[in-house]
């Protein structure tokens, strides 16, 4: 079966030729000329950002013809313009009037890395990036210099993916640092990283990486149409494109996997997934995602393998005791009482004797604090954090059970629920069991056990049905592939695990050829 | 086309489980259809018929966006 | 038309994994064979042989036209109209075994589980379940097979050693064997159990043309079906073993009855819920089963693509499984007495074998001018 039969629909791959900077002001209001006189250029581009205060236009004079230098101070380190830029047609004694722009380029700005731009559109864009542009009267084109960093945030260890063993270093917010960090693991002509440009307004720019001796084709056509496809007024993190690029997104499931691990998205890539870099995120996206990535942390591989299967199991059961617990606790103290061991049976309901409210309104109402609690969490400023953890546990907790509002099986209940709900490695994935466990505690309300079964046979019907860039969101289980399986549920050693997963279609199929099961040098005869 | 699918459905049905019925209970077929449209005391088959009246109206919703369809483009 | 890639197919697994969980859902409700006592094993074993057999017949006709599913086998053979008309016939059989086996069901909830709750309840939900399910359609219904058969597997065999264990078993009660000779068995055997949970099958001759290697079909299915025939032996030997024959006559649902006797470590009792969720799963697949293939019936006489029917149909069905029968003893009465001899035998045998003959004369003409082209 190829992957074309696989995918809902093939629409053909349709890349235009043309370099994203020339369209990149199509939809503004810009002209896209750029003239000879120098005289024109500099009005319209004053014109353009005429009121903006870190906008300058600094007249030069390169030997005896008039030029100007274009830039955005607040863009730029304004030390090393001065030095490698303004200064320097004065100290260069050669009187010799340059012939073209590549001669000026060569005579006054040997040493620092250019691009030229030939259209209006690109002098600008430049601009915008930091650049500065050397206008040339009676040159059909201008001379972009790149001068030097702005600020950027330091590489720092990840602060939601956190690992014991492992790599500690993060992905930051400049597209560049990102694609150094992963091109720093993975040293490998055929790592491939494809820019475009998305957003009407912000126009960020999006890395689309992949192997290309590995990755699928169909799969990457899927993908780089979809990022053709995107019209987003403005793309400020990953998340904005991820509802864009899904195939569905009606569901509380993820169906784009980010994280901010470099060591994680490699083994991506190595896998044979096309990642997504957005410019100013810190998240990376990795495409098709599937089920039980969410379940994969890259410390796993860094440990002996036996104990990351047996997390792996603790993990897909933690979610589900933070999907059905609320929910089973409603089902079973409401109808079921006969379900409950006789001694489990009279130790809740003597705690609950003195409470006024139905299970489903005290389940309710606690995990609707925790949810209140969470998120004030979250956002709240550190230094009120403290505060926040104590009133929240002894106030909500400890004396809602004493004022007899709530027992202390559901606190037990809603504080087991919510750590379990953190076990995912990737936070994306928790908040849909938040979101699922609600919906859970009404069905086990109005209909008891059978409305908890029933709706987690919805749920895996859902499940089921959901795609990832057309790969079955349940890949490897549904459809079962035995072959696959040395990853999912259980971690198996290295040696073992060298076929990359089937559901991607990879064209190199198996990481290493050989079988390297390590074993003991054989012992020779007659040698002690 | 939907809603003729459903009527046919809907009255094969009927007669389908009077004949049943009418061979286990040795009745008459008109004592066998006035004692399926008899909603009974205390059950809830207003539920019930209430769905398949549903189902009816969706039928004719999905007739008419057929046809609507099929105006708009030959598929 | 339609394009390739949008037809949907199974894999082998997939369809192994449906007919076996087809084979045991209902089973597991209301068991099989009970009449039969203390031999109830042997004459699941013999039906087992027997279905399949009934299966090869079944993929045997399949074959003669690939990709041909059973109602476009009918209108081969028996020409447009009739064969058409022959497919309503199917399309009702299918819609009102579907409304028995989701009543079957109902009942277990209404009466074991949830007696608070109306039934009608139940069985709007459930439909709701399943349309939402075939809407999605045939691959999704497969792999959420695939999601479920090793709960449904292994908690079958742990009821088994479950009950064991507490020391519930008595295999004496296994004892006579066949005190009363071959000829009860034989009685039961057919029509009853062989039509029951084997003959059933005919609904994956709908089914069994969209999976994608067909050739292998008929080994897979064969052996699905022996080994869910085992897996009802198993489950027959648990029920007879642990209520004893007496009880097994009285109760409705015998491997409910017999799960309720597992008691283990003080802890493990009243283990209803995994029965019940078999037993969920089991009904969803089959009720399925019926409803997708009467809804392609539907589809291949009107031509109208299936999922516009879906939702229609399932409200007809959760209307007609309260409407069937006034009562769970009607609902049973009629199950013993009518459904195998007047509906069971004439669909599931005397049909196909009238149109066998048919069949393969109409495709030998076809093979043998398609055979002619090739050779020029």
């Amino acid at each position: 079966m190829s992957l074309s039969d696989f995918l809902f629909k093939r629409r053909k791959n349709k890349k235009g030729n043309k370099a994203p900077e020339e369209e990149i002001f199509q939809k503004d209001n810009i002209s896209k000329e750029y003239f000879k006189s120098l005289n024109k250029n500099k009005k319209s581009l004053q014109e353009l950002f005429k009121d903006t205060f870190d906008f300058s236009c600094d007249d030069i004079k390169l030997g005896e013809s008039k030029a100007c230098v274009c830039y955005l101070g607040t863009m730029l380190n304004i030390n090393s313009l001065t030095d490698k830029v303004l200064n320097v047609p004065r100290e260069t004694s050669e009187t010799k009037n340059p012939k073209n722009i590549e001669e000026i380029r060569d005579r006054y700005f040997p040493t620092i890395a250019f691009e030229y731009a030939e259209t209006f559109h690109k002098v600008v864009w430049h601009i915008l990036n930091g650049f500065a542009v050397i206008m040339v009267d009676g040159q059909g084109k201008a001379l972009s210099l790149e001068i030097g960093n702005i600020e950027k945030r330091a590489i720092t260890e990840p602060s939601t993916q956190t690992i014991i063993r492992g790599p500690k270093e993060a992905f930051t917010e400049d597209i560049n640092t990102n694609i150094s960090l992963i091109r720093k693991r993975i040293k490998n002509p055929y790592l491939t990283f494809e820019s475009s440009y998305i957003g009407g307004d912000t126009k960020t720019t999006i890395a689309i990486g992949y192997i290309s001796t590995i990755t699928n084709e169909d799969i990457l056509n899927e993908v780089r149409e979809r990022i053709e496809k995107i019209e987003l007024g403005a793309v400020l993190d990953s998340g904005n494109i991820e509802e864009m690029i899904v195939d569905k997104s009606f569901t509380p499931f993820p169906l784009v996997f980010n994280t901010e691990r470099p060591d994680s998205i490699c083994s991506h890539l190595l896998e044979g997934k096309v990642i997504l870099i957005v410019d100013g995120s810190p998240f990376v996206l990795a495409v098709p995602s599937i089920f039980t990535d969410f379940f994969q942390s890259s410390e796993d591989y860094y440990q002996p393998f036996l104990m990351p299967s047996f997390i792996r199991i603790i993990r897909y059961m933690s979610f589900m005791i933070a999907l059905v617990l609320p929910s089973l606790y409603v089902a079973l103290s409401t109808f079921h009482q006969e379900l409950m061991p006789t001694q489990l049976l009279v130790s809740v309901q003597a705690q609950r004797e003195g409470v006024p409210f139905p299970a489903v309104i005290e389940i309710f109402m606690m995990e609707l604090t925790f949810e209140i609690m969470r998120e004030a969490g979250v956002r709240m400023p550190r230094a009120v954090g403290q505060t926040v953890s104590i009133v929240g546990a002894l106030v909500i907790g400890q004396a809602a059970v004493e004022a007899g509002l709530v027992s202390n099986v559901l606190v037990i209940i809603v504080a087991f629920t919510a750590i379990a709900s953190f076990v995912s490695p990737i936070y994306s994935f928790s908040i849909a069991t938040r979101l699922l466990r609600f919906v859970l505690i009404l069905c086990a309300a109005v209909f008891g056990l059978y409305g908890v079964l029933l709706f987690l046979i919805v749920m895996v019907i859902h499940l089921v049905s959901l795609r990832s860039f057309g790969v079955p969101y349940l890949a490897s289980v549904a459809p079962f592939k035995l072959s696959d399986q040395d990853d999912v549920f259980l971690r198996l050693p290295a040696w073992a695990n060298q076929r990359r997963p089937s559901y991607l279609f990879p064209k190199a199929p198996n990481k290493e050829k050989r079988k390297q099961r390590p074993s003991p040098p054989p012992v020779k005869g007659g040698e002690k | 086309m939907v809603t003729l699918v459903y009527f046919v459905m809907y009255i094969g049905m009927l007669i389908l489980i009077s004949l049943i019925d009418m061979f286990i209970w040795k009745q008459s077929f008109f004592q066998v259809i006035i004692r399926l449209f008899t909603l009974d005391e205390g059950t809830n088959e207003w539920f019930v018929s209430g769905t398949a009246f549903i189902g009816l109206i969706c039928s004719i919703v999905i007739d008419y966006r057929l046809r609507k369809n099929k105006g708009q483009k030959q598929l | 038309m339609k394009q390739q890639k949008l037809m949907e197919k199974l894999s082998l697994w997939q369809l192994a994994v449906l007919l076996f969980t087809f084979e045991i859902g209902s089973v597991a409700v209301v068991g099989v064979g009970n009449d039969s006592r203390q031999d109830a094993w042997i004459a699941v074993a013999i039906s087992t042989l027997l279905g399949a057999g009934i299966v090869s017949f079944y993929i045997m006709l399949l074959k003669r036209a690939p990709g041909k599913n059973l109602f476009e086998l009918m209108t081969i053979s028996f020409g447009k109209w009739l064969g058409k008309g022959i497919g309503l016939l199917y399309v009702f059989y299918f819609f009102y075994i579907a409304e028995r086996v989701l009543r079957d069901f109902c009942e277990l909830i209404t009466t074991v589980i949830f007696e608070n709750t109306p039934i009608e309840i139940i069985s709007i939900t459930m439909m709701g379940v399943i349309a939402y399910m075939i809407y999605l359609g045939l691959e999704v219904f497969g792999r959420t097979g695939e999601i479920f058969i090793p709960y449904v597997f292994t908690f079958t065999i742990l009821i088994g050693f479950a009950t064991f264990f507490s020391g519930e078993m008595d295999f004496k009660n296994l004892l006579p064997v066949m005190a009363e000779g071959i000829g009860p068995i034989i009685q039961h055997i057919f029509p009853r159990l062989l039509t029951f949970p084997y003959g059933e099958l005919i609904t994956f001759m709908v089914i069994i043309p969209y999976v994608t290697q067909f050739k292998k079909v008929g080994k897979v299915s064969v052996i699905t079906v022996l080994v869910s025939g085992m897996i009802i032996i198993y489950g027959t030997v648990i029920e007879i073993a642990t209520l004893g024959t007496e009880q097994l006559g009285r109760t409705v649902f015998p491997l409910l009855s017999a799960a309720r006797d597992i008691s283990l470590l003080e802890f493990i009792e009243r283990v209803d819920l995994v029965v019940v969720f078999i037993v969920m799963f089991g009904i969803i697949t089959k009720v399925s089963v019926f409803f997708f293939a009467g809804l392609k019936g539907l589809e291949h006489i009107t031509n109208i693509p299936y999922r516009y029917m879906v939702l229609p149909m399932a409200t007809i069905i959760s209307y007609g499984t309260i409407l069937i029968s006034d009562n769970f003893a009607e609902h049973v009465e009629e199950g013993i007495r009518f459904i195998p001899q007047y509906m069971h035998v004439p669909f599931q045998l005397i049909l196909p074998a009238l149109f066998a003959p048919l069949l393969f004369w109409r495709t030998k003409n076809q093979k043998k001018g398609s055979g002619h082209h090739e050779s020029k």
